[in-house]
């Protein structure tokens, strides 16, 4: 059995394991603008060669010579293939001239003279506007018959709606339907790409976001919530904060392999607990991920200098990485995808995410966002990472609604950091709410911050009064 | 005369409108595969050949053409929306233009090649 045919991009091929079946009749449907073209020429080229030839026809949808002039920019263009093994043909002369028969007849012609394993025809829909609905149907059973009869996977490209695909005749033909879709979200373009059927074949199902790039395609598969691997563990030991009486607060440390919440206003000191986290890390040979969408790298690195830190020569060691993400920019399963290739590549065993804020910014969809962190919270657990999030809550004093991100039932700490007023004065606070599987210090405590980091000192005196 | 060989009427419409307006007659053909017939029935003094042909490679069919003794004095200019000016050079071809092409490049790379000159560009040659 022939492998799968890759969609040139690896990415892609996981979600549908491997790539299209071979042999197969594949539609790919989505509005202009969302990259139905730039999916298949990318694919055409990453699998054409001299023994496997490729012919991407074009019908009226758009000139086959501003086609070609656009797909001159992509990297996975090869100039030198053109018409030796990836033919363009322009069907439009004979379409406009001679009908939907003869068309039908010089596509398989061509298809049969060149022996080609790949073909598309762009626009496949664009066919119907030039006869009637009972000759369109003829000619499409003629090409599903004479697809059937080669070795050919044929990709067949339209502007169809999700509408279309309940009664038109090409989507019951079809081994397989991929969907492109681009929606508006704020000021951005949310892309992203759905299988919504592929015959006697697995797939990932859901939306998986893309973009566009001189590249082609770059896909990120959404982050699925992960099987436990056969050898998984519950790891008994302990990750130390980096504040000593944190880690007495929490029974000698967190547990390695679990997911800490830090929820507190702004300034309260959330960023510098997860910097203390990853510098305690690496003092004790675990090395460390940072994924800031608050702090670019150089604010990070000042932030860290100031209290004695080096986060330059922590990532020249290999001990440290960071990844720095625009909030306004990112996907999030950009950012969930990057990350979990990070943290493969980098083999850390402690990941600060900085902050939930932002990653639900980059969701653009709660429902989205709160599937996501569940996943990426249980895709850390199997790998036997310790996380930390951090989180902004905008109340400054008083007690705050954490349940906003749904992370602090699903993560296995939670940590407060709060202010509180006694009489004229502002002091700072912190409070373990929760530790799983484990105990905790339940009191409220005082702590500073100097220029070697956050220090926590005892309980508040009794009596104390806060205000609110 | 100038025999234009293309893939599409229109873009062909375009060039032999340019080519007609400055009193060159022109002869279109669509099929590549009657090229070199055409070239030794209607004896151009110049051929206009894109490289995405139907069914064929246009730089395969200039490599062709200069090998056939028949017709390979007859100057080729390769007009094409691919970028390949170098493999038009190794073909064999007297001048390269980009497509969409204007008038008057159109116009001065026709007369140069006419006139016995290159109409390649310094780093092409």
């Amino acid at each position: 059995m022939r492998d799968r045919i890759s969609t040139g991009s690896p990415a892609f091929d996981s979600i549908i394991e491997g790539g299209f079946p071979p042999n197969s009749l594949n539609i790919i449907m989505g509005l202009p603008g969302t990259g139905k073209t730039i999916l298949t020429e990318g694919l055409i080229f990453a699998n054409a060669s001299p023994q496997e030839k490729a012919i991407y026809f074009s019908t009226v949808a758009e000139p086959l010579d501003k086609i070609v002039h656009y797909m001159q920019g992509f990297t996975f263009f090869r100039p030198e293939a053109v018409q030796d093994y990836v033919i363009f043909e322009d069907l439009s002369r004979v379409l406009r001239e001679e009908g939907i028969e003869c068309t039908v007849a010089r596509i398989a012609a061509l298809l049969r003279e060149h022996e080609a394993r790949y073909a598309v025809i762009d626009s496949f829909k664009a066919l119907r506007s030039f006869c009637s609905e009972d000759d369109f149907r003829r000619a499409l059973q003629e090409l599903a018959a004479v697809a059937t009869s080669l070795p050919l996977t044929f990709f067949w490209v339209g502007e169809y709606g999700e509408n279309d695909t309940h009664h038109l005749p090409e989507f019951a033909v079809a081994d397989s339907v991929i969907e492109l879709v681009l929606n508006k979200v704020g000021t951005r373009d949310n892309r992203y790409l759905r299988v919504l059927k592929m015959r006697g074949s697995g797939f990932l199902g859901g939306e998986h976001s893309y973009r566009i790039s001189p590249q082609g395609l770059l896909v990120f598969p959404r982050l699925v919530s992960p099987m436990s691997s056969p050898d998984y563990e519950t790891l008994g030991e302990r990750a130390l904060t980096g504040v000593e009486v944190l880690d007495e607060m929490v029974a000698e440390g967190l547990w390695r392999g679990s997911s800490t919440a830090v929820f507190g206003p702004p300034g309260s000191g959330k960023t510098l607990l997860g910097l203390h986290f990853i510098f305690k890390g690496m003092e004790m040979g675990e090395k460390g991920l940072i994924l800031s969408m608050q702090e670019n790298p150089i604010q990070q690195a000042r932030i860290a200098a100031s209290f004695g830190w080096d986060i330059a020569a922590a990532i020249d060691s290999g001990q440290l990485r960071i990844m720095y993400v625009s909030p306004v920019e990112a996907s999030i399963d950009e950012v969930l995808y990057n990350l979990t290739r990070e943290l493969d590549e980098s083999s850390a065993q402690r990941v600060v995410i900085d902050s939930l804020n932002d990653l639900e910014a980059a969701a653009g969809d709660l429902m989205r966002f709160h599937d996501l962190t569940y996943a990426l919270l249980q895709s850390m657990v199997v790998r036997g990472v310790t996380l930390f999030l951090t989180a902004e809550i905008p109340d400054l004093f008083g007690t705050s609604y954490l349940s906003q991100f749904g992370v602090s039932h699903i993560s296995d700490n939670v940590i407060l950091l709060h202010y509180l007023r006694e009489e004229s004065e502002v002091k700072r606070a912190i409070t373990v709410l929760k530790t799983r599987g484990s105990q905790h210090d339940t009191s409220i405590r005082q702590f500073s911050i100097d220029q070697t980091g956050l220090h926590i000192a005892g309980g508040f005196s009794k009596g104390t009064v806060f205000a609110h | 005369m100038i025999l234009l060989i293309d893939k599409d009427p229109i873009s062909a419409d375009s060039i032999g409108y340019y080519l007609e307006s400055a009193g060159y007659d022109v002869l279109t053909i669509f099929d590549p595969r009657g090229a070199a017939d055409a070239i030794a029935a209607a004896d151009p003094e110049l051929v206009i050949l894109e490289v995405i042909l139907s069914g064929m490679n246009g730089l395969a069919l200039c490599q062709a053409l200069k090998n056939d003794e028949s017709v390979a004095d007859v100057p080729i200019l390769i007009l094409s929306v691919l970028s390949a000016e170098q493999r038009a050079l190794e073909a064999g071809a007297q001048g390269f233009l980009l497509k969409p092409v204007g008038r008057e490049e159109l116009l001065t790379s026709v007369r140069r090649i006419l006139s016995g000159e290159s109409a390649l560009s310094a780093t092409a040659k």
